[in-house]
């Protein structure tokens, strides 16, 4: 027992809590969640709790289905929003076999993994995204608050008191808030997180994406991650900043560089960009994230980088001379809704396989992309992100990369998934068809 | 003046500790020149220390210690004459950095009378050790009185436990001293006093510091209080604390402070030390440390000459020793010991392990101890490496006491010596694990030696094999005592070997099995002379036989019945040779030449069964890959029907044997038929009877077993074909009647026996049906169908109705599964385009999505798609035919690879379930203890690494079928 686990304890003693979640991720980014009470967190800590793995999506084969949740004593945390005695805490877990090995298709694990072979090669991985969601009136009613009037307050009171109250109880996690704003679109908001090693991050966006929907369920309000839930506004991304670090120096940062980019910054923009398509079925993992990858709203649709241009695939953010440690690649197709776990583990794999191999970076793309020809695009050698999920799905069935960097099992189980849900939305005759066809055909 | 240096074991030394006296108290120097004892006795402990010829000189009134021969100071004497030189320092320092010099002053002075004892002879190595043990403890006290006599000793009391080295009793001459602090009272007051005394003893004084201290086994480390009341510890012990934890309580021996806390401290901690019963989480643990101990030894630049890490050093003994104090400690008292030494012997008196063992180790330890000790006592630094300068061993092998000799010098003799000493050591896991086991066993009943009083009973005997590797302890400790009971010759010859071949187990996937198969094994052989010779005479032919057993267990059945093999075992380079075909087929063939004629059905058995079985134990100890096991079973069939048809064949008909499938591809595994046609020229019914009594022949199952089985089935119009047919017959069915199946299962043909002109013949004529250029596309269409077709009944799903004639077989195809078999799947998920597992197919090897199958099919369907214009690609053959489409660029480079390393693993894993003794060798087993005996058969560390690469070659293998197959 370590003295993490002992400061757990203790907390639970001192703080009077009656139970503990420990938390999960399931292979699709959902959040899982099994109470123990009070007495059961030392043995939890010992020898983890058992469950049945089979009923968690993309777990376990069937014979091998006995799982255990080992929690994490570092992601303690007291709920804010659970007030009163016996308070509510939560720690994050990691899957392991009965065995006693940890088990490799956890998200968790993956991106573990992953990080591993970064520190192997010598590098930290510190990501920065920038998290977008709506606020509207219900589950099933995407009215945007601006327009509404149907409440008590001003809508715009609404709005930014809740960002202060979303805002309080991520402090009160001892999750960093970098700013927050509301968005382009009526009723969309952003609430950046402070930049963070991968995992503590990727924990982090399970934790923010929890707390942003239980302050809008006490306000009486729906909040939602949901890519493109309006069709003529904007969409909501998670553009994702992401820097190596070796030791306490930026890797990505060289003052002598026209672009003050390091060689490996360029190596691994270039491995981005070369895997992106292969990456972008888990970046962008539902249907619905394809609606927002259009043209006209500042989302990616080209495989590009640039500087200036907020069309690129990568943005390098402006260079401040006076901070070299924050040097930094802007990705820019995630969405919020993709498991955080996974979606940093191929980022980060196709980041070192460019750095690996010594990709070469493309030049910059200086023009507005969406201005130029198809035939200037081609000439210019810029490819484009899949229009949907199953040309996402086929590039990814072909990359060993998305493999190595997931396991067969989890990229044997995503493909099956996704196919499927491809295949039922396929199906479905659309608003858009019926409008457009039954008075005329 | 002459110093008499005939006992100094280094003159040299001596002469220039004397003379650097002279230098700085010439009136010191003189009294050597009026005192011959105090020469002589400076010449020995300076002969030995530079370190302390230094100290001397720089303090000339030491030389009273060696004014007669010392004697040994107890913990009270030490704490007596600190005081005293504390009360004599006078200083502007603090006073309790006086106090710390005059403390230190006194530590100089006790090694100096600890070494001069030593080196004179007067304490031998335990007595030193204890003496630096009781220096220690004085000190210590001294240090506990001062800090007590504060303020803070009012409100608080503090007992201060002696850990590690110190608490053993088992003190260097220069050695860190861990310590633990325990108290009741005022904690703060206590804290202050733990740090003034870790102070006292560890500060840097103008003569150094006493000790080097260390109080971080303490719960927490160094981030934990330096000092915890009671309940605190319990506290911590109850939740928190770890086996490591209490293994190191295991030497914990108070030394200072009211002697009740002690006691309390004594009896709070005895219980967490020594559990009622040793639960499988610390059965784990100790499982584990004897893995990290036998596996990551550190490599340092100094190997061999390291005393302590090194094999057969001081650490393996210790560890060996705590091992078993904490197996069989809970269930005996008597063996609860913090040091070495009296663990050992208290081990021996109980049975534990055997005397003669206890004094080996025993001396073996002292003689590691001494050497360190001689080591460190040059420069009192703290070193456990033999010097690696001929000129240095040598200074050391005479403090050792070693002297040149006519004929050897004396570090060549101390290097002998070491060498003999280290060797006993390196087997000690056999001797002290397993040894008394047998002893043990053996003493039930029989007239042996019994062990009177010994309590290592067959309670004691369960739970060392279990913490040894065995998971079932109660029948391993059956099979061990049946094996070693009674008094016979052969008996008593195990019980010798036994040790040896159980430690060789325990490192194997089924040790468990691995036992009962040898059990039985010795029960067959037990009057078998060769065997009793193998194990007895020659270890490393024992310890193989039991690695064999162990990674295979269904291999001892077969070499009860072929003892003979076990020959292979004595040469550790037999097993190494592979076997030529010439080898195999003259050794079938050769066996009718000396049966007059007539090959016995049952020499010909033996000989298969010997053959085999020399395979299996080339695949079971990594002497050969797949590829080589499958060329050379492949042989044996060749051999076997080149006798079979040799000798039964009449002389008016020829015969050609066609091999087909992964016979004819030469691609055997250990679980394969042999697939074959037969062709002939002469009457066609003395063929068939002929072929008929080769049949029976290779095939029956006699007393010896069956030779091998073979199934013509593959023929045209399979069983319900005429069994052999004439070229004519062959091509007027071929022409007529074939259907693409057959055409593809030719691709495989191969002459393997009987008649090589009519063979020859033979293939002549089928390549150009099988091989036509263009390849007709119709074929191709019909082949690809079949393949679906296959997969889809696989599935479960409603097949169409099969053609009349529908195969029964076809080369690399279905053999089971074929109709409504399998579980119905969940309902289709992917895109229809996309060939996507299916969980229920994973597990099958053979006939699963991206299984052994898909790759025969690609490959045979290629080769006959481009055969007919590039003769390169035509033949049998996996992987030839792999490497001639990479070759011919119709599978690109990485694809072949894939494939070729794909196909070549699912083998391997057919092969090791086959050695594992499971019934399907063709699909993963679903048991979790089954596959991870298939993982440590293969290699890998765990299940998961074994299914990850598993997966992934079956993915890769599939995503070559979706691209290759269909075009």
């Amino acid at each position: 027992m370590d003295r993490q686990q002992q400061y757990v304890l203790r907390t639970v003693d001192e703080r009077n809590i009656g139970f503990v979640r420990l938390w999960f991720t399931d292979v699709l980014g959902s959040l899982k969640s099994v109470a123990v009470t009070e007495s059961e967190v030392e043995g939890a800590f010992a020898e983890g709790i058992g469950f049945d793995g089979s009923a968690v999506d993309g777990f376990a084969r069937v014979q091998e289905s006995d799982m255990l949740a080992r929690p994490d004593a570092s992601t303690f945390q007291v709920l804010p929003w659970k007030e009163g005695s016996p308070g509510v805490a939560r720690m994050f877990c990691d899957i392991h076999r009965p065995e006693g090995e940890p088990f490799a298709a956890d998200p968790r694990q993956v991106l573990k993994r992953n990080l591993s072979k970064a520190s192997e090669m010598g590098f930290s991985f510190y990501v920065h995204p920038e998290m977008e969601f709506f606020l509207f009136k219900a589950d099933d009613d995407p009215t945007p608050l601006d327009r509404g009037g149907y409440f008590d307050l001003t809508p715009n009171e609404i709005q930014s008191d809740f960002r202060r109250q979303a805002i309080t109880m991520l402090e009160r996690m001892g999750i960093s808030v970098e700013y927050s704003h509301h968005e382009v679109a009526p009723s969309q908001h952003e609430i950046d997180l402070r930049y963070a090693d991968a995992l503590t991050m990727a924990d982090n966006i399970m934790t923010y994406r929890h707390v942003i929907k239980q302050t809008a369920v006490r306000m009486g309000v729906h909040a939602s991650f949901m890519p493109k839930p309006l069709t003529k506004e904007w969409g909501n991304a998670m553009h994702t900043h992401l820097s190596l670090f070796d030791g306490d120096a930026n890797a990505f940062h060289d003052p002598d560089d026209p672009y003050h980019l390091s060689t490996i910054a360029k190596q691994f923009t270039a491995g981005l960009l070369r895997h992106a398509r292969e990456i972008t079925a888990i970046t962008c993992q539902w249907v619905n994230s394809y609606k927002r990858l259009v043209p006209g709203y500042e989302a990616p649709v080209f495989i590009s980088w640039g500087r200036f241009n907020r069309s690129s695939l990568i943005r390098i953010p402006q260079y401040k001379p006076t901070k070299g440690a924050s040097t930094r690649i802007e990705y820019r197709a995630p969405d919020p809704a993709c498991n955080p776990y996974l979606a940093f583990s191929v980022m980060l794999a196709a980041g070192l396989k460019g750095i690996e191999e010594g990709y070469e970076l493309p030049p910059e793309a200086e023009d507005n992309i969406y201005e130029m020809t198809e035939a200037e695009r081609r000439a210019a050698g810029i490819g484009s992100l899949p229009a949907s999920l199953d040309q996402a799905l086929v590039a990814m069935e072909e990359s060993e990369l998305v493999a190595e960097a997931l396991g067969e099992h989890v990229f044997d189980y995503f493909l099956r998934n996704k196919w499927a849900e491809w295949e039922e939305y396929r199906a479905q005759v659309t608003p858009f068809e019926l409008e457009r066809y039954l008075p005329t055909l | 003046m002459a110093l008499d240096l005939g006992p100094a074991a280094n003159p040299d030394w001596a002469v220039r500790a004397a003379e650097r006296l002279r230098e700085h108290a010439p009136g010191a120097a003189d009294r050597l020149d009026s005192d011959p004892g105090l020469a002589h006795r400076f010449a020995v402990v300076t002969g030995a220390s530079e370190a302390l010829g230094q100290l001397i000189a720089g303090d000339p009134a030491l030389l009273d210690i060696l004014e007669t021969d010392p004697a040994a100071a107890g913990p009270g004497d030490v704490l007596a004459t600190a005081r005293e030189a504390i009360d004599a320092m006078a200083g502007s320092a603090s006073p309790d950095m006086l106090a710390a010099e005059a403390m230190a002053a006194t530590q100089r002075a006790g090694v100096l009378r600890i070494a001069a004892r030593d080196m004179l002879g007067l304490a031998d190595t335990q007595a030193t050790a204890d003496e630096l043990a009781d220096l220690a403890d004085g000190l210590i006290q001294c240090a506990h009185e001062l800090a007590a006599s504060g303020p803070d000793g009012d409100s608080a009391r503090l007992v201060v436990l002696a850990m590690g080295k110190l608490g053993g009793q088992e003190l260097n001459y220069v050695s860190d001293v861990d310590v633990l602090f325990v108290h009741d009272g005022d904690t703060p007051a206590a804290e202050r006093m733990a740090k003034q005394i870790m102070h006292l003893l560890g500060t840097h004084t103008p003569r150094g510091a006493v000790y080097e201290m260390d109080a971080n086994l303490r719960p927490e480390g160094r981030n934990g209080p330096i000092s915890r009341s009671l309940d605190s510890y319990r506290a911590y012990y109850e939740r928190w604390a770890k086996t490591w934890e209490f293994q190191a309580l295991l030497k914990a021996r108070p030394v200072a402070g009211p002697a009740d806390l002690a006691e309390a401290f004594t009896t709070l901690v005895d219980p967490f030390i020594w559990p009622d019963r040793l639960g499988g989480e610390a059965v784990k643990e100790i499982q584990a440390m004897k893995r990290r101990v036998e596996t990551s030894r550190p490599v340092t630049k100094d190997g061999s000459r390291q005393l302590k890490l090194a094999p057969g050093g001081l650490r393996d003994i210790e560890f060996a020793t705590q091992l078993l104090q904490l197996v069989h400690g809970p269930a005996d008292p008597t063996l609860r010991h913090r040091g070495t030494i009296p663990a050992l012997k208290s081990l021996a008196e109980g049975g534990y392990i055997d005397d003669g063992d206890a004094a080996l180790f025993t001396d073996a330890y002292l003689f590691l101890r001494t050497v360190e000790h001689r080591l460190q006592l040059r420069q009192l630094r703290r070193t456990h490496t033999v010097p690696a300068q001929e000129g240095d061993v040598q200074r050391l092998a005479r403090t050792m006491g070693f002297r040149d000799l006519p004929t050897r010098s004396a570090s060549e003799e101390f290097s002998r010596e070491m060498v003999r000493v280290r060797g006993g050591v390196r087997r000690l896991h056999e001797q002290l694990f397993y040894r008394p086991l047998l002893s043990t066993l053996a003493s039930y009943g029989a007239e042996e030696r019994a062990i009177d009083g010994g309590r290592f009973d067959t309670k004691a005997a369960e739970q060392r094999l279990r913490a040894l590797a065995f998971d079932h302890p109660g029948q391993a400790l059956a099979h061990l005592e049946a094996m070693v009971k009674g008094g016979d010759r052969t008996a008593r010859q195990l019980r010798v070997v036994l040790p040896t071949m159980l430690e060789a187990l325990s490192d194997q996937p089924d040790p468990d099995g691995g036992l009962k198969a040898l059990r039985v094994l010795t029960e067959e052989l037990r009057s078998n002379p060769r065997f009793i010779r193998t194990v007895r005479d020659n270890p490393p032919a024992a310890r193989l036989l039991a690695r064999v057993l162990g990674a295979s267990p269904r291999l001892g059945v077969w070499l009860g019945r072929q003892p003979e093999v076990l020959r292979l075992l004595d040469d550790a380079d037999a097993l190494k040779r592979a076997r030529t075909r010439e080898e195999l087929v003259e050794g079938a063939i050769g066996l009718g030449r000396r049966g007059g004629g007539t090959v016995g059905r049952e020499a010909l058995r033996r000989f298969k069964r010997r053959e085999a079985l020399r395979t299996a134990l080339r695949d079971v100890t990594d002497a050969a890959d797949v590829v080589e096991i499958g060329r050379e079973l492949t042989w044996l069939g060749e051999g076997l029907l080149e006798a079979a048809v040799s000798n039964l064949v009449p002389d008016e008909v020829r015969i050609a044997v066609i091999g087909m499938g992964r016979f004819g591809a030469s691609e055997l595994v250990h679980s394969s038929d042999l697939d074959v046609m037969f062709v002939h020229e002469g009457p066609t019914p003395v063929a068939e009877h002929a072929m008929e009594e080769v049949l029976e022949f290779l095939g029956a199952v006699t007393p010896e077993g069956k030779a091998f089985k073979v199934d013509p089935d593959l023929r045209p119009e399979g069983r319900g074909g005429p069994l052999t047919r004439t070229l004519e017959s062959f091509a007027a069915y071929h022409d007529r009647w074939a259907e693409p199946w057959e055409m593809q299962a030719l691709t495989q043909a191969r002459p393997v026996a009987g008649d090589a002109d009519l063979g020859a013949a033979f293939m002549a004529q089928i390549t150009p049906l099988v091989y036509p250029d263009p390849a007709p596309n119709d074929r191709l269409i019909a082949i690809r169908q079949m393949k679906a077709r296959v997969e889809r009944e696989r599935a479960g799903g409603k097949s169409p109705r099969p053609p009349a004639q529908r195969p029964r077989r076809h080369a690399g195809g279905p053999r089971r599964g074929v109709g409504p078999a399998g579980a119905p799947l969940p309902a289709r998920d992917g895109a229809p385009r996309r060939s996507l597992r299916t969980t229920s197919a994973t597990d099958d090897l053979k006939l699963g999505s991206g299984g052994l199958s898909d790759v025969e099919w690609i490959v045979q369907l290629l080769s006959i798609k481009h055969g007919g214009a590039d003769p390169s690609l035509r033949g049998p053959g996996t992987l030839a035919g792999l490497e001639a489409l990479a070759a011919a660029g119709v599978l690109a480079g990485e694809e072949a690879a894939w494939l070729r390393s794909g196909w070549t693993l699912l083998s391997r894993v057919r092969n090791a379930l086959y050695l594992i003794g499971m019934r399907d060798p063709s699909t993963l087993p679903n048991k979790p203890a089954d596959r991870a005996r298939l993982a440590a058969r293969l290699h890998y560390d765990g299940v998961q690494a074994m299914t990850e690469d598993i997966d992934r070659a079956r993915r890769r293998i599939r995503k070559v079928f979706d691209r290759r197959f269909f075009d």
